[in-house]
């Protein structure tokens, strides 16, 4: 129920598609689909709590600036209905009100939505004083567009931030479909008998309502089945929404039915993540097939050789933590390799290994052929000819040096992933950890400065432990309390660092689940030097894990064998 | 001790992980009888003889489930089970099946399971803990499924890929966050809708009378737990964080059966033979403390607090939990769809936040609280989202408050360190609060 005041209401924000905005107008007030965009969300953590979606936050920070004159929520979810009762409460939003959307559509459902519409035109035309206006509301309510039709790109999933739904359109090569929570609203058009009167209008509004696509809120679910079968879909991105529960089974069942590529993207709504974010967009994309692809070495890429003179090719990896770079040469044999740390600029990293490394193989720039580079600073070093992600180069340079390999697991310095593979090396499904450092080398490097080891102490230590100590978490700031722990109970060292292993190897089982790997397993990343890691995988996973003898050159090796794909074929 | 545990929940995690479901689910039941029977016949000498029987009637009321799963439902803690009662249905729930789990040390495997199939790391762990032993084939398939919207959003996918998993049937009673006539009418034909679906589900028919039994007894299990309550505001009657959760059971899932009858009636007969707190010397009379939302009983800090000392005294007497207070009015045996409707409407884990905090400033001061803990449960954000809310009505009615964050029943996401502090800070606060009173 809203506290009535007699301020004007001229804007009314909503933030769901079930909303029937329609009625707003109806009292003489806009609708505004409310998507407030924020990086600082302090104000909601300290109006609700941290752990609520980022949505909820950023709508709350938006109420809580007075950026609202009113707002109507549904209670769609724990965080949207606790963001109302803060906002209710601060007083900060002149008209707030929350309706009681029913999880079905059912006649029951049907009856008591439109006892809420009622209830809410009521609402409106108190608090603004004006009668309700049955033509403007008809006159309000959308139709819902007719996609262009041809082959597309679907998003699916939690609602979707207005720039990242930017940089999706920007990197496809095919038109976007919005079909997130949020995504295509519209119920017209109206039929005539609806029009006959504000009751007949709001029966038939709520039924309307409640008969659209369904969100996986509702009790029915989401049938994806449609989509799934829809000869124009080429690729699925499937947003899901930090604490947003309703997103989560659905992607595994949406990815069981589809036939074409489809990945899980979660963002948390802070716009903070979009470097992996970008990477997994990208790979995406570069999985469909739809980019400009090279073709075969023709007289054109000859020349680009310059009639043999520039013979080599190179694929540079700017990590977070060190930057890797490689070059082979025409028959893919490679020539040179150098691993540096990043260190605080990347490109100044990416200049001195790539020259480390043209002087390793006597060669001079000039007889580059071709540079790709790739890893998180890909773009940003603004080295080389084309950049492509590291998903496409691991999966490239691991095929290429173990063709048997079917499942490649990297572990970084600050990101972890799962790459399936078909028999060619080309990506069939691939999983990244998100934004929380539990499982990478970063992890393990917080941990060994606990245990006052260095890295290379850890990653020889693992392997000779007697007793099998589990930690119970996996947070690094937890993991740390646990530890300590330990250590004053004297535990073995070798013990402990085995434990940590183990919880690196299941939160990376997780990821290999996720992209349904299977045997052979491929190592690769700086942690694959981490002999006690890659045991502890091998047993979690009930299969050997192989490592090639220099596991870091994978990504860098992957980015010089497209180089060099990309001039004379593959 | 902990260390057998610990062993017993590798060895049942090497068994889910290898693909031995079964051989899992054997182990467990074979440790729940084992400890069914050696808590009926070594109770904690230290608690109530009220305390002592609800250990052994939890044992119970989780394990046989495990043996009967075509005489179960799987609900949640919310579902009203009189209907259940009356046809001899058993129930399962999440957040006591997962806390045996966590009790067993045997979390870990269900909990990768349960990520593996989708189960995002921000859901509620009583539900990946159960949905982790469904999809592992751990848990047998239950008769039917049967849910309210109430109180959480994971209940609505939950339920659903564990009826999706299982093959079985499912029902979900929609409850709205208001409570006036439409919402009422609404929940009470979903209450009747409910009835048509068991019967079908079991091949069965519901006997009214038997219903209204269950009814009946309900009422006279809360008229017995609000005089329990009348007494409590001035005794001192050893409680523990173990034992306040089986009282959860009690005055929800096990509503409406002799056994948590006999429960409360003992209960009462207990604080009858309290002492009374004014009558203890001044430093032997334990803080009060009222704590909001599940409580973590397998951690260790928590469990400290509120431990008797060597010499039988204790320093901190739990009162209650916020889920046994939520819904203590009486139901209409004849009225009974209606009235279970009302009862889910009205319970003050509904509706606005205000409502909850409400009630809990409410039982502070009838029970002559000190403090009030109110525990965010990781993944539940009914109740972080309320935190802040939680705070401004302590401070205003005068009573400290700690908000702690913690996982219920995944270690994983807490750390005994940090809740060690925070609760012995608290009693300190507490204490500080004390003596400025008395200055």
């Amino acid at each position: 129920m809203p506290e009535s005041t007699s301020s004007p209401l001229t804007n009314c924000g909503y933030a769901c598609k079930y909303t029937p905005s329609a009625l707003f107008a109806g009292c003489g007030v806009n609708a505004v689909r409310e998507v407030c965009e924020t990086s600082d969300t302090s104000p909601a953590d300290a109006a609700l709590h941290p752990n609520l979606c980022g949505y909820a936050k950023a709508l709350a920070c938006s109420g809580l600036g007075g950026a609202f004159d009113g707002l109507v929520l549904t209670n769609c979810c724990d965080s949207l209905r606790r963001c109302a009762d803060a906002l209710r409460r601060s007083g900060s939003v002149p008209f707030m009100y929350l309706i009681d959307l029913p999880r079905c559509a059912d006649e029951c459902a049907v009856d008591l939505y439109a006892a809420q519409l009622r209830k809410l035109t009521r609402a409106l035309e108190e608090h603004t004083g004006r009668p309700f206006d049955l033509a403007a509301a008809v006159a309000a309510v959308g139709e819902r567009p007719a996609p262009a039709p041809g082959p597309y790109l679907a998003v699916v999933g939690a609602r979707l931030e207005p720039s990242l739904r930017a940089a999706i359109e920007s990197h496809s090569p095919v038109p976007v479909r919005d079909l997130t929570c949020m995504g295509a609203e519209g119920v017209g058009p109206v039929p005539d008998e609806a029009r006959q009167s504000t009751d007949a209008f709001i029966g038939w509004y709520a039924r309307a309502l409640l008969s659209q696509e369904s969100c996986t809120r509702m009790t029915a679910g989401n049938d994806r089945r449609r989509l799934a079968l829809d000869p124009d879909l080429t690729g699925v991105i499937y947003h899901g929404l930090k604490f947003c529960d309703f997103y989560s089974y659905d992607y595994q069942t949406l990815a069981s039915q589809v036939t074409v590529p489809i990945t899980r993207l979660e963002t948390d709504w802070t716009s903070q993540d979009s470097g992996q974010t970008l990477t997994r967009i990208e790979a995406l994309i570069e999985g469909l097939g739809l980019t400009a692809r090279p073709a075969p070495a023709s007289d054109a890429e000859e020349a680009r050789m310059d009639n043999g003179r520039k013979c080599y090719f190179a694929g540079i990896d700017s990590g977070s933590t060190s930057t890797d770079v490689a070059i082979i040469d025409r028959d893919a044999t490679l020539v040179a390799h150098v691993v540096r740390a990043t260190g605080a600029r990347a490109i100044d990293s990416a200049e001195a290994a790539l020259s480390d490394a043209l002087s390793q193989a006597g060669i001079s720039k000039d007889e580059l052929a071709y540079t790709v580079s790739t890893g998180y600073g890909r773009t940003g070093i603004g080295i080389g000819d084309a950049q492509v992600t590291e998903i496409t180069c691991h999966a490239r340079g691991a095929h290429h040096l173990d063709p048997q390999a079917r499942t490649i697991i990297d572990i970084g310095g600050q990101d972890s992933k799962a790459i399936r593979m078909d028999e060619e090396g080309a990506v069939v499904s691939f999983a990244m950890n998100d934004k929380c450092a539990a499982g990478t080398g970063r992890f393990l490097e917080a941990m060994a400065r606990i245990l006052e080891l260095s890295v290379d102490e850890l990653a020889q230590m693992g392997t000779d432990w007697d007793e099998d100590i589990t930690l119970s978490t996996m947070c690094t700031v937890f993991a740390e309390s646990e530890v300590v722990s330990l250590i004053a109970q004297n535990k073995k060292t070798a013990d402990i660092v085995h434990g940590l292993d183990a919880s690196v190897a299941s939160k990376t089982a997780g990821l290999v689940q996720r992209v349904h790997g299977e045997p052979e397993y491929l190592m690769t990343g700086g942690v694959a030097q981490n002999a006690g890691v890659v045991a502890a995988l091998a047993a979690k996973l009930g299969s050997p894990v192989r490592v090639p003898p220099d596991p870091q050159v994978c990504g860098a090796l992957g980015a010089a064998l497209i180089a060099r794909d990309r001039v004379v074929g593959q | 001790m902990s260390q057998i545990i610990d062993k017993f929940g590798r060895l049942v995690d090497r068994q889910v992980s290898t693909g031995h479901p079964k051989r899992a689910l054997r182990l467990l039941r074979l440790a729940y009888a084992s400890f069914g029977t050696y808590q009926k016949h070594f109770p904690s000498k230290q608690l109530a003889p009220s305390r002592q029987m609800m250990a052994t009637l939890s044992m119970n009321y989780i394990r046989t489930p495990l043996a009967h799963p075509e005489r179960t439902a799987i609900v949640n803690f919310f579902m009203p089970c009189q209907m259940l009662h009356a046809m001899n249905i058993h129930s399962q729930v999440a957040e006591g099946m997962s806390c045996y789990i966590t009790g067993a040390s045997a979390q870990q495997a269900f909990l990768e399971q349960a990520g593996a199939q989708g189960a995002p790391e921000t859901l509620c762990s009583y539900h990946r803990i159960l949905t982790g032993m469904a999809l592992s084939d751990t848990l047998p398939a239950p008769r039917f499924i049967a849910n309210t919207s109430l109180v959480c959003d994971a209940n609505t996918v939950t339920f659903r890929v564990l009826a999706e998993h299982y093959g079985v049937p499912h029902f979900t009673i929609d409850v709205p966050n208001s409570a006036g006539p439409d919402e009422l009418a609404y929940v009470t034909r979903q209450m009747v809708e409910l009835k048509g679906f068991i019967e079908d589900a079991m091949h069965e028919r519901l006997d009214e009378d038997k219903l209204k039994a269950s009814m009946a007894l309900s009422n006279k299990s809360l008229a017995t737990y609000r005089r329990y309550l009348d007494l409590l505001g001035d005794i001192a009657l050893k409680n523990d964080q173990t034992s306040e959760m089986y009282t959860v059971l009690a005055s929800h899932l096990m509503l409406g059966t002799p056994q948590s009858d006999a429960f409360f009636t003992q209960l009462e007969a207990d604080a009858k033979a309290a002492p009374r707190t004014a009558g203890l010397p001044a430093g032997k009379r334990p803080r009060r403390i009222l704590w909001a939302h599940v409580i973590p009983y397998y951690q260790k800090p928590v469990r400290d607090f509120f431990a008797p000392n060597p010499d039988g005294t204790y320093d901190n007497q739990l009162l209650c939990c916020d889920m046994t207070i939520d819904a203590l009015d009486d139901l209409d045996p004849e009225r009974p769809y209606e009235s279970m409707a009302r009862r889910l409407l009205t319970d003050s884990f509904n509706g606005p936040a205000e409502r909850r905090c409400g009630r809990i400033i409410e039982y502070a001061r009838k029970l002559n609280a000190e403090g009030i803990i109110y525990f965010c449960h990781w993944g539940c954000r009914n109740t972080a989202g309320a935190a802040p809310l939680m705070s401004d009505l302590a401070d205003g009615a005068g009573i400290p408050l700690l908000v702690l964050d913690g996982d219920g029943c995944d270690p994983g996401n807490t750390s005994d360190g940090q809740v060690a502090t925070r609760l012995e800070a608290f009693a300190e606060l507490i204490d500080a609060q004390r003596g400025r009173n008395h200055a």
